[in-house]
Order: C-alpha cells, then sequence, then structure tokens
C-alpha cells in the first residue's frame, strides 16, 4: 500500500487524471482509507475547478482581429521572413566561411541507435543556452577580455566575431557553456534591445561528412538563403533561428531574440578576422 | 522584384479561418501572462505571424491549439522575459523543497468551506493575487491545464519540456499556492497561527523520521550486500 507521502506526491496528476491506471487504482484505494490524503485531494480538486472559474478572461477587443489580419496580409506560409523574394533564390555558392548544421558525435546523452547526436539535439542545447540567461561570468564590453579569458579554459582558442557597423552590436560578456558533451564558449551580445548569444564549440570530423550529404540535411530539416551575397544555412526550432557557421573546425552558432530576417542578416556579414 | 504574385494561398486562407477561431483563447492567455492588454495585444498579433510563417509545419490533425498556444509561449518568453525578472525575487518560493511535507490537516481546512467540498470564498478570492506570486513557469503551467485544460502531453510540447518537468512544476506550483492561501487564510483568523506552527513540527519530524528510515535501509542494504 502506498503511505500519505507517495501518494500527496501523486494527487496533482490524479485530480488532472494524468495517471497511469494502475498508480491511479493504487491512489484510489489509498483515498478510500485515509481521511486526510481524502481532504488533501478535495483541497486540490477545489483549487483546480476555482482557479478556471476566477480566472476568465474578457474576450478579444474586436479591432485585434482585424489588426491580426491586416499583419498576416502579405505573409506566405512557410516564407519566415519578409519581403518574401530575398529568401526563395538558393545558389550553392561556397563562401569563404561555410555555413553549416550537422551532426555531432561524442556526448554522454540523448544518442541514437547510430551512436550520434542529432543536429536538432544539437541545436536544441544552443537554444536552451540562449534560453537559460546565465549571468556572464565575465562581463566586459570588450571582447578580447574575453577570448583571453577563455584560454586555456574550452580547449580550443576563442576567436571574437566582427559584425556590420548597423545595426550596432555590443558585446556584453561571456561564460563557460556546454554543447552535447562538447566545452562551448558563450558570448553575449545586445542588438537593438535585443539578446544575442553565440555559442562555439569544436566541430567533430563527422561534420564535415554531413556537409556533403545535402540529402541528410535536408532530412534534418536545415535551410539554406542566400543572404547579402552569402549562403547561409540554418535550423529552427522552437520560433528560434538557429544559424551555424563553421570556421577552422570551430562551429558558431547563434540564437537570439532578433527576428530571422535580422538575424540572418547579422550572421551573413559577420566575420571571423584570422 | 517579385518573384510571386502577392494571392492569398489556399494554405493562407485555411491558416487564417482555423487559426482564428482561437483569438479569444489566445488573448486570454496572452492577457494572463503578460498582465497588460497593450502587451497581450502585441503577444497575439506576433503570435498569428509567426504561426502562419511556419504553418507548413504544423501537422494537420494534431492539436492547432496545443501548437498556437506553444508559439505564443516562446514568443512571450523571448519577448517579455525581461520584465519577468522583476517576479524572480518571489522564485525562491517555490525552489524550495516544496512538496516533500505534506499540507496539514487543519491548513487544509481553513481553504475549504464547511463541506470541504470548494474552498471557501473568501480564501477563493485570493486566488489571482496569490497566482502573480508564483514564478512565471509555474504560473503557466497552472494557466495551461487548469485554464486551457491541456494535457500533460500538451503542455509540455508548449513549454517544451519533459511530461514529468510538467508534472513536478504543476505539483510544486498548486503547492505554492495552497501555502499561500494558508497564510491568507491565516491572516484572516481562519486558522490560527500556532495551530498550523504546531502542525509544521510535526510534518517536519514525520519527514525527518523518514529520512532516518531512509538511511537506515541504505544501511540494511549494504551490509547485505556486504553479507
Amino acid at each position: 500500500m502506498m503511505d500519505c507521502r507517495v501518494v500527496q506526491k501523486h494527487l496533482s496528476a490524479y485530480v488532472d487524471g494524468e495517471l497511469d491506471p494502475s498508480r491511479m487504482l493504487e491512489v484510489e484505494q489509498h483515498l478510500g482509507v485515509c481521511n486526510d490524503c481524502e481532504l488533501a485531494r478535495s483541497c486540490l480538486g477545489a483549487l483546480r475547478r476555482e482557479v478556471k472559474v476566477r480566472l476568465v478572461a474578457p474576450p478579444a477587443p474586436p479591432h485585434l482581429r482585424q489588426r491580426v489580419q491586416r499583419a498576416m496580409r502579405g505573409i506566405e506560409v512557410g516564407d519566415s521572413s519578409a519581403p518574401n523574394h530575398t529568401w526563395s533564390v538558393v545558389l550553392s555558392v561556397a563562401a569563404s566561411v561555410l555555413l553549416v548544421a550537422g551532426s555531432l558525435v561524442g556526448t554522454d546523452r540523448r544518442i541514437d541507435s547510430a551512436g550520434m547526436v542529432t543536429p536538432l539535439d544539437i541545436v536544441k542545447d544552443v537554444v536552451d543556452r540562449h534560453k537559460d540567461e546565465l549571468p556572464a561570468e565575465i562581463a566586459t564590453k570588450e571582447p578580447q577580455r574575453a577570448t583571453s579569458w577563455f584560454r586555456d579554459k574550452v580547449g580550443f582558442r576563442v576567436r571574437t566575431v566582427e559584425f556590420p557597423t548597423e545595426p550596432k552590436v555590443h558585446f556584453t560578456g561571456a561564460r563557460m557553456s556546454q554543447v552535447g558533451a562538447q566545452q562551448a564558449a558563450k558570448l553575449y551580445y545586445d542588438v537593438d534591445e535585443s539578446r544575442l548569444t553565440l555559442v562555439m564549440f569544436k566541430a567533430p570530423p563527422p561534420l564535415t561528412e554531413a556537409l556533403s550529404d545535402s540529402r541528410g540535411l535536408e532530412r534534418f530539416g536545415v535551410h539554406r538563403v542566400r543572404v547579402s551575397g552569402r549562403e547561409v544555412t540554418y535550423h529552427t526550432l522552437q520560433g528560434y533561428t538557429v544559424p551555424m557557421l563553421q570556421d577552422n573546425g570551430i562551429v558558431y552558432a547563434f540564437a537570439g531574440d532578433l527576428d530571422q530576417t535580422s538575424l540572418l542578416h547579422l550572421v551573413a556579414t559577420a566575420r571571423i578576422p584570422h | 522584384m517579385r518573384l510571386f504574385a502577392p494571392s492569398k494561398s489556399q494554405r493562407q486562407q485555411e491558416f487564417e479561418t482555423e487559426a482564428l477561431q482561437y483569438l479569444d483563447v489566445l488573448y486570454a492567455h496572452a492577457l494572463r501572462l503578460t498582465r497588460s492588454p497593450s502587451d497581450a495585444e502585441d503577444l497575439v498579433q506576433d503570435t498569428f505571424v509567426r504561426a502562419l510563417r511556419f504553418y507548413d509545419r504544423f501537422e494537420r490533425g494534431s492539436n492547432l491549439k496545443a501548437w498556437l498556444l506553444r508559439i505564443q509561449f516562446n514568443g512571450f518568453v523571448n519577448r517579455y522575459r525581461r520584465h519577468v525578472k522583476e517576479h524572480q525575487a518571489s522564485e525562491t518560493l517555490t525552489q524550495e523543497p516544496a512538496g516533500e511535507a505534506t499540507l496539514g490537516r487543519e491548513a487544509l481546512r481553513s481553504l475549504l468551506d464547511p463541506q470541504a467540498i470548494a474552498l471557501a470564498p473568501v480564501v477563493a478570492k485570493e486566488i489571482e493575487a496569490a497566482l502573480a506570486q508564483l514564478p512565471e513557469e509555474h504560473r503557466a503551467v497552472v494557466i495551461l491545464a487548469d485554464v486551457e485544460e491541456l494535457s500533460y502531453k500538451e503542455i509540455a510540447e508548449v513549454i517544451g519540456c519533459p511530461i514529468g518537468t510538467v508534472m513536478s512544476r504543476l505539483h510544486r506550483a498548486r503547492r505554492a499556492l495552497q501555502e499561500l492561501l494558508v497564510e491568507h487564510a491565516a491572516s484572516l483568523g481562519l486558522v490560527s497561527a500556532a495551530k498550523l506552527a504546531a502542525e509544521k513540527t510535526e510534518a517536519a519530524t514525520v519527514e525527518s523520521a523518514a529520512a532516518e528510515k531512509t538511511v537506515s535501509l541504505a544501511n540494511y542494504r549494504r551490509h547485505r550486500s556486504r553479507g
């Protein structure tokens, strides 16, 4: 028989009808004989009902419908940018910096049957690293100070990325991070009040293989567009666009709160000085 | 130069008809998240625009409402996180290992009406204020579960986390809500602070006894494995 502590832990899922049948039965049996847990159940049930009643929101104001319809005008399904012709031409031009998203190996978790972490896992990690908003370990406006701070910390040389003059990209700080099982350097930027995160990590050899297999990339939902004269490869996940570029065996992955058009433009015009 | 005439495609038409049904749902949800009508409107507009762009990735037959809520939730997290930080001071409230000790009988009774079926009206009145004190992640799961009536699986998709996390967050969030409401009940004199304190001590004793039990069980196992 379950004890009260275990039952109470499951009560919330019980009132939501989300327990699996066998556990549900166990909880039910317990509730039949235990007044305290039955009281706790009543209380949770009452709370649940009351939250619904209390949080009734007013309907959307009438002008919102028109506003939304107006905003949707001129946007095509599957077209993740505006104006729409910018992204519709895809040319395969090898740029000096190759922008990629590919298969990476070498991690202790989420390993698929082939022993590989999928590109999606990597992208998810990058998005998570952006979302976690952990404070910078080194807060500085000077990228050079951060790159020397990283020396001997991540196992590769961290370089700064040079962005175009417009829009203004401000470096704000950096911290150690991780992508898959790889050590990574995480750099924070501000772009017009939006946060931009750059995660750098060593690209394992299979990345190069993935590159030569364009069908493989397509299968993983990788998009390629030509922006400002350069081909950009990116992934989208949870509404985030994650462009990745590779240079000298290091992957530079970006995630930001800025809109997709601006982000792709920014990445396409970024330079990694040597 | 435009490559395509800006005509409304069939898919776009379909999206408008299908998605606009959920305008009220999305607005209500946005209002609860942002707690400001103008921010809510901005967020909803943003949600529709993003959803339309990504509509080719929506799987027909899956839950459109949950999908739209997910896009909206992501949009909220991206855009309004800064404002949310103000509320993170209250995060500690539920960061404690809440939910391990159970609420005592007196505490629970103080929340319910005499029939022990519904919340006492004076307590129920306080729900919105209590919810506002929860950290955003916790408030979100309560709203998605109780108001939008999504399943745990759908909530997990909306907020992008495993089902187990939804389960434990909801458990903690409701637990924190109850605690806040008990505090309120105590401030109204519906339950005596002394009784509550006595219950807490009792619960703590039970907890530590349980912890000891676990330790001794571990010792027992260790001995057995040696033997």
